[in-house]
């Protein structure tokens, strides 16, 4: 028999157990005829993968890859805006720990404590996905904190700045984010979080779900939150109102939209500060008179300042330091 | 649409989990069967080639900047494979030692670890190979390719409807074809292989 026709019968998977076995042990003592096999068995392997496997096999295979991408890892940052002005690494800080032993391996994680730090510099937002698969979205000058307990015996966040969450639910572990002034503690919702430290209130906005509302000091319970509602935590006369508001208003940060309604100026200087990672200079105190309101989603920095000077009192002139590559607004009134 | 290799890397570089998906989409199929001729097994292929993604995604910042994807994929999916191959208690759970099974395997994987994953030979070949099959009549074609699935003649005969015959009849002929066209390929194959 032709020898090529045997390898081929070999490799289609045509042979019965004992003719493979001597064939084989023909083709392990000859290396003209292993060579051949080789060549073969590759050319055969290469015509079998220009076969196609049916979409949703592939689509099921992708979902299993999908899960294991967000549970090895370290929590992985996302940038999902490339601001125009953004410094284009967002900073991971105390990352270099995190192995995260899963349901199962409970038993032998870590004792020693270790806190991770995620940071969305100004300029840019940031998506985080924790080891319990809640997403955080953060905005720009926002910082995250957990440890490494985190998803095994707590679901404790601390958050400066703004953050939206996404929470896995888990009735027995409730996730808890601190605000230094109040806890909101959820099993599982989205909801928005509003609390950077240079601001006066902290504003906590319910998309869906539940959420409580504690007092970190004792962790008494203060209110509950429905959806569509926002609590507004005056920090210093320690006073929360609740109100109903149109939700998504308050979480188009996250796409990268700028919205003003009513906003005084001094808040619009603030959150310009933080997107557009540039410092103001206000001249006179005229300026914060004026209140904007704007929504502003693919604009620069240039076309919002343009915007201001001709809807409200204000002039502007930028300064450039070309030596440390940042920006300064003067601000005065007309 | 993401298309060139350049912006499927930077769309990688970026943390895209889009670009990831068309890559996924675009490799996974072939990385699957072109691992499962040397070790027919569902499972351990599955695990393998998935593997082979997740070390793709990990690894994406150290990736150079002239990555071809396809030459990536199989040398990692290649490697992976025969660690694991490499492991006693796999082996075991796979076939009883000695078989004729465990020779042949023995002898894939010797032969895939000979395999140089580099990238022309493999790109080329993939292309010689698509005309080749696109070449056989249709019907042949589908024999053939159902030849490749493993599939005995009378599945073949079954599944398309045709008398046994007929399937005997293509299978003669496609195989004539391939080996009229192996033939051309040697010459390029031999690049594949370390000396």
């Amino acid at each position: 028999m032709n020898k090529l026709e045997d390898l081929i019968d070999l490799i289609t998977t045509n042979l019965d157990s004992p003719e493979k076995e001597k064939l084989i042990a023909e083709i392990e003592r000859e290396p003209d005829k292993k060579k051949l096999y080789s060549r073969l068995k590759t050319t055969w392997a290469l015509i079998a993968s220009e076969r196609q496997m049916s979409d949703a096999k592939v689509e099921t295979s992708y979902k299993q890859v999908r899960v294991q991408l967000s549970r090895n890892r370290a929590p992985r940052l996302i940038s999902l805006v490339r601001l125009k002005y953004a410094a284009s690494i967002a900073l991971l800080i105390g990352l270099s720990v995190v192995m995260f032993y899963w349901g199962r391996y409970s038993k032998s994680w870590d004792e020693t404590l270790v806190v991770n730090s995620v940071i969305a510099p100004k300029g840019e937002i940031s998506k985080v996905i924790l080891p319990d698969s809640t997403v955080v979205w953060l905005n720009s000058g926002t910082t995250l904190k957990y440890d490494n307990h985190f998803a095994l015996d707590n679901r404790r966040l601390t958050i400066y700045g703004q953050a939206y969450l996404a929470v896995k639910r888990n009735e027995d572990l409730p996730l808890v984010v601190s605000t230094g002034q109040i806890d909101v503690k959820v099993l599982g919702t989205k909801f928005d979080v509003c609390a950077y430290p240079e601001e006066d209130d902290i504003q906590v906005v319910l998309e869906s779900g539940k959420v409580e509302l504690l007092r970190s000091e004792d962790r008494s319970v203060l209110d509950m939150l429905k959806p569509g509602q926002m609590a507004k935590y005056d920090i210093l006369n320690h006073r929360l109102a609740i109100e109903d508001v149109q939700p998504n208003t308050y979480m188009s940060w996250k796409e990268g939209e700028l919205l003003f309604k009513d906003a005084p100026m001094s808040n619009v200087i603030k959150r310009l500060e933080r997107r557009f990672d540039v410092a103001f200079v206000v001249k006179d105190p005229g300026v914060y008179r004026s209140v904007l309101t704007g929504n502003f989603r693919t604009e620069g920095l240039k076309e919002i300042m343009e915007y201001i000077r001709f809807s409200c009192q204000i002039n502007y002139s930028i300064q450039k330091d070309s030596v440390s590559n940042t920006s300064t607004i003067i601000l005065q009134s007309k | 649409m993401l298309e060139r290799e350049s912006d499927l890397l930077n769309g990688l570089k970026n943390d895209d989990e889009n670009t990831f998906k068309i890559i996924f989409k675009r490799y996974y199929s072939r990385l699957y069967y072109f691992i499962f001729e040397f070790i027919p097994y569902d499972d351990l292929v599955e695990n393998v080639i998935q593997d082979t993604f997740l070390t793709l995604w990990n690894k994406r910042y150290d990736l150079d900047d002239d990555t071809n994807f396809s030459a990536y994929l199989f040398t990692v999916a290649r490697n992976n494979c025969l660690y694991r191959l490499r492991s006693e208690k796999y082996r075991k759970k796979l076939f009883v030692e000695g078989s004729a099974d465990s020779m042949e395997l023995e002898l894939n994987a010797s032969i895939l670890s000979t395999v140089d994953t580099s990238v022309y030979a493999f790109r080329e070949i993939e292309r010689i190979i698509e005309e080749t099959l696109d070449q056989l009549p249709a019907q042949c074609k589908n024999v053939f390719l159902l030849r490749i699935n493993a599939k005995k003649n009378k599945e073949i005969a079954d599944e398309l409807n045709i008398s046994v015959k007929v399937v005997e009849k293509h299978v003669t002929k496609g195989l004539k074809v391939f080996r009229k066209a192996l033939k051309d390929y040697l010459p390029l194959i031999g690049y594949l292989f370390t000396l």
